[in-house]
């Protein structure tokens, strides 16, 4: 361990001491006590710990604060993708259900996607959804979403740069 | 940190991508998916992916993405993204909001590795099958019959996921992958590769190891598990929590790059279980005839004449119940 790999180490090690209680007990309180609020407080500091670089925190709570919230966001966001999709399915024959295995996979690449498409305007979304997964031509995402046909190409240049290039940098 | 796409850094095939060969790249794709493409646009867009190498990277880079898009496609996934948000939209905009206010941090960097997880494997071999894929660093992989592989690179790192069968990496060295670490990934642990040439096969309860040229250090699953560095020549045994040495790489470790099942005083069970995943269906023996030994090089082309060698080389009966079903005994 070199000496800067032993000073991140130490302030690691005291931000987890100091305040770990504190974000465990922030976080169940605004989850309403649920058991997922200690797997969560472990994630951030997970994040935190496996960073590149961990500055010297003048704020270290909110810092963590920030980073805890965002967790949760996403853990909602899952959730909600998750219930969708399980209702979705049980609408199929039994025949047409997909194994556990790939329910997981499959709920995986969704909150992927979800994440990604998540800076683009509502339209924009919905279009690439539309033509990714539903297959629909670009004149006809233009009908239903009131828009011309150029302005849904313009949609899906961005969606598709957004989605396919662009690297996630935080959880 | 920002949640703007715009700005965004942008990436293909693990390296970074000048946001404006992302956005030319986009418009290419946008415009074939449009159905508006005229053979003139073929032709630029021919022109557009050999004007650059990285032109050509931000091509492969869609294609692949696309490939694992069109897997998830259909209803239950379109309405599992589209249906939630519109119920949603309220709360998490105000969410972001906060978020947003709140934001004073550095980047966090955390690569999501699961991000384009795809149904099939990006390289499969049927039964019988072997096959070489090319990787952009210059890494070449050989599959073995019935195989199955994943390649990604991202996160600063050459991620290969055997998911199953077995495969002999050589180690590329293009000069801009030269900070990227190569590994293999099972189930049963990570190979992570210095330089070098090495196979690594994907058993039901273990992954077994074997090295040819250069050093390879073993990291199986499992926390505190000690990893392992092998030497040329060596092979190392890799299940859940342990990874242990398994003396020196013998011919048989490497006759399949050859096409060929190679065995030294092998025992039948042994062999015969070898000779059938190169073959569809089933190959059973009883047991006197499991501890007969078999010595050879055989030929995996045709399973069939290896089939009728061993019946010629040992005294054993071998029945075809069916084309799929064949079992071998030895006369009582």
């Amino acid at each position: 361990m070199s000496s800067s790999d032993a000073v991140l180490h130490r302030r690691a090690e005291t931000l987890y001491a100091e305040h770990h209680s504190w974000l465990a007990g922030w976080l169940r309180h605004r989850m309403g006590g649920e058991d997922v609020a200690a797997d969560l407080a472990q994630d951030t500091f997970l994040r935190v710990l496996t960073s590149r670089e961990l500055p010297l925190l003048l704020e270290p709570r909110a810092f963590l604060a920030t980073i805890a919230r965002r967790l949760m966001a996403n853990h909602y966001r899952r959730e909600a993708i998750e219930r969708a999709y399980l209702e979705i399915l049980a609408t199929l024959p039994e025949a047409r259900m997909p194994s556990p295995e790939d329910r997981r996979l499959v709920l995986e690449a969704l909150c992927a996607i979800d994440r990604a498409l998540d800076t683009l305007p509502a339209k924009a979304r919905e279009a690439f959804l539309l033509a990714q997964l539903e297959g629909m031509k670009y004149e006809d995402i233009a009908a239903r979403l009131g828009v011309t046909t150029r302005t849904v190409g313009n949609y899906m240049v961005r969606a598709v740069q957004a989605c396919f290039f662009a690297q996630e940098h935080s959880a | 940190m920002t949640r703007k796409a715009e700005g965004a850094a942008m990436y293909a095939g693990g390296l970074p991508l000048a946001p404006r060969v992302a956005e030319e790249a986009s418009r290419w794709y946008v415009l074939f998916m449009s159905g508006a493409a005229t053979d003139e646009d073929r032709r630029a867009w021919r022109d557009w992916c050999a004007a650059d190498p990285d032109h050509e990277r931000a091509w492969d880079h869609l294609a692949r993405a696309d490939a694992r898009m069109r897997e998830l496609a259909g209803k239950p996934a379109y309405e599992a993204l589209s249906r939630e948000r519109r119920q949603q939209g309220r709360r998490r905009a105000l969410l972001s909001a906060g978020f947003l206010a709140a934001c004073i941090g550095p980047a966090i960097w955390a690569a999501d590795r699961n991000r384009w997880l795809r149904l099939s494997p990006d390289f499969t071999t049927a039964v019988g099958e072997r096959r070489d894929v090319d990787l952009p660093d210059g890494t070449r992989i050989t599959l073995n019959t019935d195989t199955g592989i994943d390649v990604r690179f991202e996160g600063g790192e050459r991620l290969i996921r055997l998911r199953r069968g077995e495969i002999l990496v050589a180690t590329g060295h293009a000069a801009q992958y030269a900070s990227m670490p190569l590994r293999v990934e099972t189930e049963f642990g990570r190979v992570h590769a210095l330089g070098t040439r090495f196979s690594v096969r994907q058993g039901t309860d273990a992954t077994h190891v074997a090295l040819f040229d250069g050093a390879v250090e073993i990291k199986p699953v499992g926390q505190g598990a000690a990893g392992l560095v092998l030497a040329k020549g060596q092979t190392a045994k890799v299940s859940e929590g342990r990874a242990q040495a398994t003396g020196p790489a013998g011919e048989a470790a490497m006759a399949w790059l050859r096409g060929e099942l190679a065995a030294d005083n092998m025992p039948l069970a042994e062999f015969l279980a070898e000779l059938s995943r190169y073959r569809p269906g089933v190959i059973s023996c009883d047991e006197r005839a499991g501890r007969l030994r078999i010595s050879g090089l055989f030929p995996l082309a045709d399973t069939d004449r290896v089939l009728a060698a061993v019946g010629r080389l040992l005294d054993v009966r071998i029945v075809r119940r069916t084309p799929y079903w064949v079992v071998v005994s030895a006369p009582g």
